[in-house]
């Protein structure tokens, strides 16, 4: 039999090195620094930045806009889906007949709503946050609506015996179904509308974390490029494993036998 | 009337009013200040048809059709290619797996737009980046997928094969990569989907041909009629790709259904 993997794999000091070998090739390695800059040039530039920089904002504002109209987007986004995913699985008709036209709009690549809705809504907080809360929505919508369309069925008839209406089954039923496939799509729905957000500031925005770091490419600063890319990366990763967290602290207070253990 | 026909009757009149909102929204009194209902900004089905017919026959549309799917392609030989073989690496070799695992993780939660500059810078506005972009999402799609897959192989097939005197390489050719190819093929339309949205996106931000890029000169050019156009495309792509994606996911690993994958 192979052996299991031992605990006593020095895994971690191990990855430690590789972090660290990895930073001090960066600074005194043969990197090219038009691409990746050097930490000793990157250090003082987030000190300037961090405090506002000729023509631009300070770089703590950034990070709120682009936070802000990402979780503003998000919870948009979530409620929306979330709502119209229940009603469409309580309402056959109404599912079956926008099915072509949902499907159609959620095969369009997202980056594409981009110009659209900078056409539309202009290049400021507004248009983030609907194109964020747009991805967010379609990815919530599709999951809830298909958790809350195949609800327990004996459930269902259990509403209808009792004698209640299709709003007893969405609120007892189909809503706790929708909320097990919600919660499942939350961590993927978090990446999306920090995804949704940049992509709008990536054509021309005013101000954010992404037009900082598409004005940087433009002009050719790696400085300004890794600090951006690397704080957007960080905001993403503790963003998503919060949010994985709640997934776990929520999932076993969920009713099992409505929501579902779904976790792929 | 039967259910089915009054599903489609509803489907069409959904289409035609939505199609004549698209098209004489703005001369509704009062609704041509709002800008989703100015021509100028959506356009209008006729001009949208017309944007078509002008980027196909006189502009060369379909080399940039091509190209994106081209690069497509290409991202996903590269990246379920490589996918499979770390899968597969990372799951016979302990040490590498735990190793690379934080670092892994971090890749695929964080952001992917923000490699999109890097390529641009490193690589310019041609083929290859795209490529890389695109293969960057279909590579941690197959990964995880596959190695999961793994992961969750039956204790007991592993056994019976010891049992019937098969060493690694027995484990790896009867039991593993069938498992793993099965995987593989469940994730494979999703990554489809992704190649696309990941090229097109590289083509977005700075490429000299692409659908992509023909959207990006529409837009610069304040012809709505040309993003549009693009928007409708490629919606029609994405839609098909992902079509196919999974005929082809149902053709070619009969044995999933059996595995339960």
């Amino acid at each position: 039999m192979k052996k299991t993997p031992s605990p006593k794999l020095p895994v971690l000091p191990l990855q430690l090195l590789i972090i660290l070998l990895v930073g001090l090739y960066w600074q005194y390695g043969l990197v090219d620094t038009h691409l990746f800059s050097r930490p000793s040039l990157i250090e003082p530039r987030l000190v300037e930045l961090w405090n506002g920089a000729v023509g631009l904002p300070p770089l703590w504002r950034q990070v709120a806009e682009t936070l802000g109209a990402t979780i503003a987007g998000l919870a948009a986004g979530i409620l929306l889906g979330f709502l119209l995913g229940v009603v469409f699985a309580e309402f056959p008709l109404l599912r079956d007949a926008s099915a072509p036209y949902l499907n159609a709009i959620n095969a369009v690549p997202r980056v594409a709503w981009v110009p659209v809705l900078t056409m539309v809504f202009g290049f400021g907080l507004l248009t983030k946050v609907i194109m964020s809360g747009l991805i967010v929505f379609l990815v919530v919508f599709f999951n809830v609506l298909d958790a809350a369309t195949h609800a327990p069925p004996l459930l269902l008839r259990n509403v209808v015996v009792l004698g209640g209406g299709r709003w007893a089954s969405m609120r007892d039923v189909r809503m706790w179904a929708g909320l097990g496939a919600l919660l499942a799509s939350l961590p993927s729905a978090v990446a999306l509308a920090l995804v949704g957000v940049v992509f709008a500031e990536s054509l021309a925005a005013e101000s954010g974390l992404g037009a900082l770091m598409f004005n940087a490419m433009h002009t050719g600063d790696a400085r300004d490029l890794m600090i951006s890319a690397t704080l957007l990366a960080l905001i993403g990763v503790v963003m998503t494993g919060s949010v994985q967290f709640l997934q776990r602290l929520l999932a076993a207070r969920l009713p099992p036998d409505i929501a579902g253990d779904r976790h792929d | 009337m039967t259910d089915k026909l009054r599903v489609r009757i509803l489907q069409v009149l959904i289409g035609v009013v939505l199609l004549a909102v698209w098209e004489f929204g703005s001369r509704i009194p009062g609704m041509a200040k709002f800008p989703l209902f100015d021509p100028f900004v959506v356009s209008s089905p006729i001009q949208v048809a017309q944007a078509l017919q002008r980027l196909f026959f006189q502009e060369n549309f379909g080399k940039h059709v091509l190209l994106t799917l081209a690069a497509t392609g290409a991202a996903l030989a590269v990246g379920i290619a490589l996918g499979f073989v770390m899968a597969f690496v990372s799951f016979n070799t302990p040490l590498i797996r735990r190793l690379t695992e934080p670092f892994l993780q971090f890749f695929n939660t964080m952001p992917r737009v923000v490699i999109a500059p890097y390529l641009l810078m490193a690589f310019g506005t041609g083929f290859m980046p795209r490529v890389l972009m695109a293969t960057s999402f279909i590579f941690f799609l197959v990964y995880f997928n596959v190695l999961y897959g793994l992961s969750r192989m039956q204790p007991a097939h592993r056994r019976q094969v010891r049992v019937l005197s098969g060493g690694r390489l027995d484990e790896l050719f009867t039991l593993q990569i069938p498992i793993g190819f099965a995987w593989m093929i469940r994730a494979f339309p999703h990554a489809v989907a992704y190649g696309f949205v990941g090229t097109v996106f590289q083509e977005f931000v700075g490429g000299d041909s692409g659908v992509g890029s023909v959207m990006i000169y529409g837009l610069n050019a304040l012809n709505s009629a040309t993003v549009m156009a693009t928007v409708v495309t490629l919606s029609f792509l994405g839609w098909a790709l992902f079509w196919l994606g999974s005929r082809v996911g149902e053709a070619f690993a009969p044995w999933r259904r059996e595995l339960g994958v």
